[in-house]
C-alpha cells in the first residue's frame, strides 16, 4: 500500500453480482469512474476505505492510482483500465485509446 | 458415455443445495468473505476482474447434446450469451452474479453436470485424448478408466485439502494427444501381453516451475491402478510441502525426494490399502465400462462425401485439416475450430453451441467433445454426412480449415478476464491468427500457445512458439520460448530472451516466420521439425535482429 502514490480512487467488487464499483463522496459504491471521488492523500483514502469497506456489500477494497485529464480521472495502469472498459475494450495504441495516461 | 445413476444425481442436488444456502448466509452478512471464499471455490466460483467466474467440469471433456444445449441455456440466461472451452476440458461462465450461481448449479444437475472441485487443492477434472474411442491408434478408450478415477476422486474424503490442486490425465493412443506429462499425473494405457497396463509419469506441470513427468511406474495392471493412485496421492499429501503454495506441487517433492525414495514411499503406502481396495472398485469399473462399450456404427453409402471431395474446394480444404480418420472405415472425427480468424479463441456462442449439439444430436451418435486445444470435436461422423456438417459448421462460423496452423492457437484468457494475469493473452492471440490468416498453409502446422502470466494456464513451455505476457514496470511485455511440445517426447521451450512490447511482437514474429521459410528444407519440413534439427539459435536470431542491429 506504501507503494501507492496519490491520486488515487478506491475500487472493489460487489458481492451480489461481482461488478467493478468505485467508492463516491458519499461512501457509497458506484459503478462510473468518473463519479468516484479522487482522493489526494493516501492517508484520507485508506481511512475512507475502511469506512466504507462493508464486508457484505463489497470484497477486496483497495487504492487505484490515478491522473487527472480534463476533469476526468483516468487509471494509470492497464490493468485498472481493463477493470474500467472491459474485456477486449482496451488497447495500449495511443492513438486509439485515451483512458491510461503514462506516468 | 456413462449416464449419472440415483447416487449421483443425489449427490449432486444436495451440494447444491448446501451451495444454495451458504450462498444466502453470505448475502445476509452471516458469512464473511474469507468464510465463505472456499465454500464457492469448492463449487467452482471465482472471482475475476469484471465479475464472478463459474467454472464448470466437463468429465474427460466428454459431453452428450442435450448437456451442450444446456449449457447454450446457461450462457444465454446467466452470462453474456457465450462460455469459454478451456485447456483443461472444462467451460467457464465469465458474467454469472453470485446470486444467480445456485440456479445455474440446480440448471447444471438438470443436465448431469457440476462444478465440484474445479478449483482448490483437490483432484480436478480429469482430462483425456479428444479423440478417445474413436482414434485409430488407441489401445483402449481411456474414457472408462477417466470416469473410474473420476469417481474415485470426487468428494475422496482425505484428497480434499491437499498440499496444492492436482491434475490427473490419461491417453491410450500411440500419439499423446492429452499433454500428459505435462500433469501431476499421467496415465499412458499400454498393452501387457494380453492384459490393460498403466505406465504411470509423475511430477509434471507447467506454471512458475515447468517440469516434464518422469516416469515412475511401468505396467502398472488395471487392478493395481487405483491403489498406486491412492498411494502417491498419500505421500504428496502428508509430505508434499504446506509453507510455501510455489513449492507445493508433486513435482517439488518428487525433486525433492528423489524418485528411489518416492518409489519405495508409495510402495510402502501400498501395503496398508488391501483393505481399501477389496475388489469392489473392479466391480465398478466393469459397470462403467458397459456405458463405454465399442458399438459399431451402421455401414452407409460414402457416394455425397466423394462427391463433395470432388467438387467443393472449400470442403475438401477442410476435410484435409479439420478431419481425421476413424477407427471405423467410412467413419470420420471432425474437429470443429473455435478459432476463427480474430476470434477469442476457445470461445462459442449460444447459438455455436446449439449448432454443434444438433449436429450430434441428428447425425453424431449424440457425442461431443471438448479437446485441450480448445475446439470442439464430432467423434463419430459418417463420412457420407460430412458435407452437410460442414455446411452447417460453416453457416454457424465454426467451419474455418485451420486445425494445426498458426490461428490454432490457444491462449488464456489473460488480463481482459483473469485476476492472477499479467497482461493480455487473447488480444494478441487474435491479432497473430488475422496476421498470418493468408499465410497460415505456407507455414504449416505450427502452435502457438499463450499464456497471461507465468501460472501457464495457455501451456506456453509446450508451445513450438511459447507467449508468455508479463508487467514490465507497468507495461505489457511478452516473453518467447521456441521448442516447447506435448507429447510421449515432451519438451520445454527454451526462453529467447528480453521480452517484447505489444508493438515489437509481431514485427519479431514475421522474422521469425520468415528465418523458418527461409531455413526448411521444404514445405512437408514443419517448424518443429526444423527447431529440432538446427536447434533454437537462428530462431533467436532472427527474434532479435532489429535490435542487434541497432
Amino acid at each position: 500500500m506504501s507503494r501507492v502514490k496519490a491520486p488515487v480512487v478506491v475500487t472493489a467488487n460487489c458481492v451480489r453480482t461481482g461488478q467493478v464499483v468505485y467508492l463516491d463522496a458519499s461512501y457509497g459504491w458506484v459503478q462510473a469512474l468518473q463519479s468516484a471521488v479522487c482522493f489526494d492523500c493516501i492517508e484520507a483514502a485508506t481511512a475512507a476505505m475502511a469506512l466504507a469497506d462493508d464486508e457484505a456489500a463489497v470484497i477486496g477494497a483497495y487504492l487505484v492510482p490515478v491522473k487527472r485529464v480534463a476533469g476526468d480521472v483516468w487509471p494509470t495502469h492497464y490493468r485498472e483500465a481493463i477493470r474500467l472498459e472491459g474485456p477486449g475494450a482496451y488497447t495500449n495504441d495511443p492513438n486509439r485509446s485515451s483512458k491510461v495516461v503514462s506516468l | 458415455m456413462y449416464r449419472y445413476n440415483t447416487f449421483d444425481r443425489d449427490f449432486v442436488r444436495e451440494r447444491v443445495a448446501q451451495y444454495r444456502d451458504q450462498v444466502d448466509r453470505r448475502l445476509e452478512g452471516a458469512l464473511t468473505e474469507d468464510e465463505f471464499k472456499p465454500l464457492r471455490l469448492m463449487n467452482g466460483v471465482y472471482l475475476q476482474l469484471h465479475a464472478y467466474m463459474l467454472r464448470v467440469a466437463i468429465p474427460y471433456g466428454t459431453l452428450s447434446s442435450r448437456q451442450l444445449k444446456g449449457l447454450a441455456d446457461i450462457a444465454e440466461r446467466w452470462d453474456h450469451g457465450y462460455g469459454h472451452f478451456t485447456t483443461r476440458q472444462n467451460i467457464q461462465f465469465n458474467w454469472p452474479r453470485l446470486v444467480d450461481t445456485p440456479d445455474i448449479l440446480d440448471a447444471l444437475a438438470d443436465i448431469d453436470m457440476h462444478a465440484i472441485q474445479t478449483s482448490g487443492n483437490t483432484i480436478r477434472n480429469v482430462t483425456t485424448d479428444q479423440f478417445a474411442g474413436a482414434a485409430l491408434d488407441e489401445v483402449t478408450d481411456p474414457r472408462p478408466y477417466a470416469e473410474w478415477i473420476r469417481q474415485w476422486s470426487t468428494d475422496h474424503p482425505e484428497f480434499q485439502f491437499l498440499p496444492r490442486k492436482f491434475k490427473i490425465a490419461i491417453s491410450a493412443g500411440a500419439e499423446d494427444r492429452a499433454a500428459i506429462r505435462a500433469h501431476d499425473i499421467g496415465l499412458r494405457i499400454v498393452r501387457d501381453g494380453s492384459q490393460i497396463a498403466f505406465d504411470i509419469y509423475v511430477g509434471g506441470g507447467l506454471g512458475r516451475t515447468p517440469v516434464v513427468g518422469s516416469l515412475v511406474f511401468e505396467r502398472v495392471p488395471e487392478a493395481a491402478l487405483l491403489p498406486h493412485l491412492e498411494a502417491i496421492l498419500s505421500v504428496y499429501n502428508l509430505s508434499g510441502r504446506r509453507d510455501n503454495k510455489y513449492k507445493a506441487r508433486i513435482k517439488i517433492l518428487l525433486h525433492a525426494m528423489g524418485i528411489t525414495d518416492f518409489i519405495k514411499s508409495v510402495n510402502d503406502a501400498l501395503q496398508h490399502l488391501s483393505h481399501t481396495f477389496n475388489g469392489a472398485e473392479l466391480e465398478e469399473l466393469a459397470r462403467i465400462k458397459q456405458a463405454f462399450g465399442p458399438s459399431l456404427l451402421p455401414e452407409r453409402d460414402p457416394d455425397p462425401y466423394h462427391n463433395a471431395i470432388d467438387h467443393d474446394p472449400g470442403f475438401r480444404q477442410w476435410v484435409e485439416r479439420n478431419v481425421i480418420p476413424h477407427r471405423q472405415p467410412g467413419y470420420a472425427c471432425v474437429t470443429v475450430s473455435l478459432k476463427a480468424h480474430g476470434q477469442a479463441p476457445g470461445d462459442a456462442t449460444a447459438a455455436q453451441m446449439r449448432c454443434v449439439a444438433h449436429i450430434a444430436s441428428t447425425v453424431g451418435f449424440d457425442e461431443v467433445r471438448v479437446s485441450h486445444q480448445q475446439n470442439l470435436v464430432l467423434p463419430h461422423v459418417s463420412q457420407a454426412d460430412l458435407p452437410a456438417v460442414y455446411a452447417e459448421l460453416a453457416k454457424a462460423g465454426l467451419g474455418t480449415p485451420n486445425i494445426g496452423l498458426i490461428s490454432d492457437l490457444i491462449a488464456c484468457p489473460g488480463m481482459d478476464y483473469c485476476a492472477l494475469a499479467t497482461a493480455r493473452s487473447i488480444p494478441i492471440g487474435q491479432t497473430i491468427a488475422k496476421r498470418y490468416a493468408g499465410q497460415e498453409a505456407l507455414f504449416g502446422p505450427v502452435s502457438i500457445k499463450i499464456s497471461g502470466c507465468i501460472n501457464a494456464c495457455g501451456h506456453h513451455h509446450i508451445g513450438d512458439i511459447g507467449i508468455l505476457g508479463l508487467d514490465k514496470a507497468g507495461v505489457e511485455n511478452y516473453q518467447v520460448t521456441i521448442g516447447g511440445r506435448p507429447g510421449l517426447d515432451a519438451a520445454l521451450g527454451e526462453k529467447m530472451g528480453p521480452g517484447f512490447s505489444e508493438g515489437e511482437l509481431l514485427p519479431a514474429l514475421d522474422r521469425l516466420f520468415s528465418a523458418y521459410l527461409e531455413l526448411r528444407l521444404g514445405p512437408t519440413d514443419c517448424f518443429s521439425e526444423v527447431v529440432k534439427r538446427l536447434g533454437v539459435a537462428p530462431f533467436r536470431d532472427a527474434l532479435y535482429e532489429v535490435a542487434r542491429a541497432a
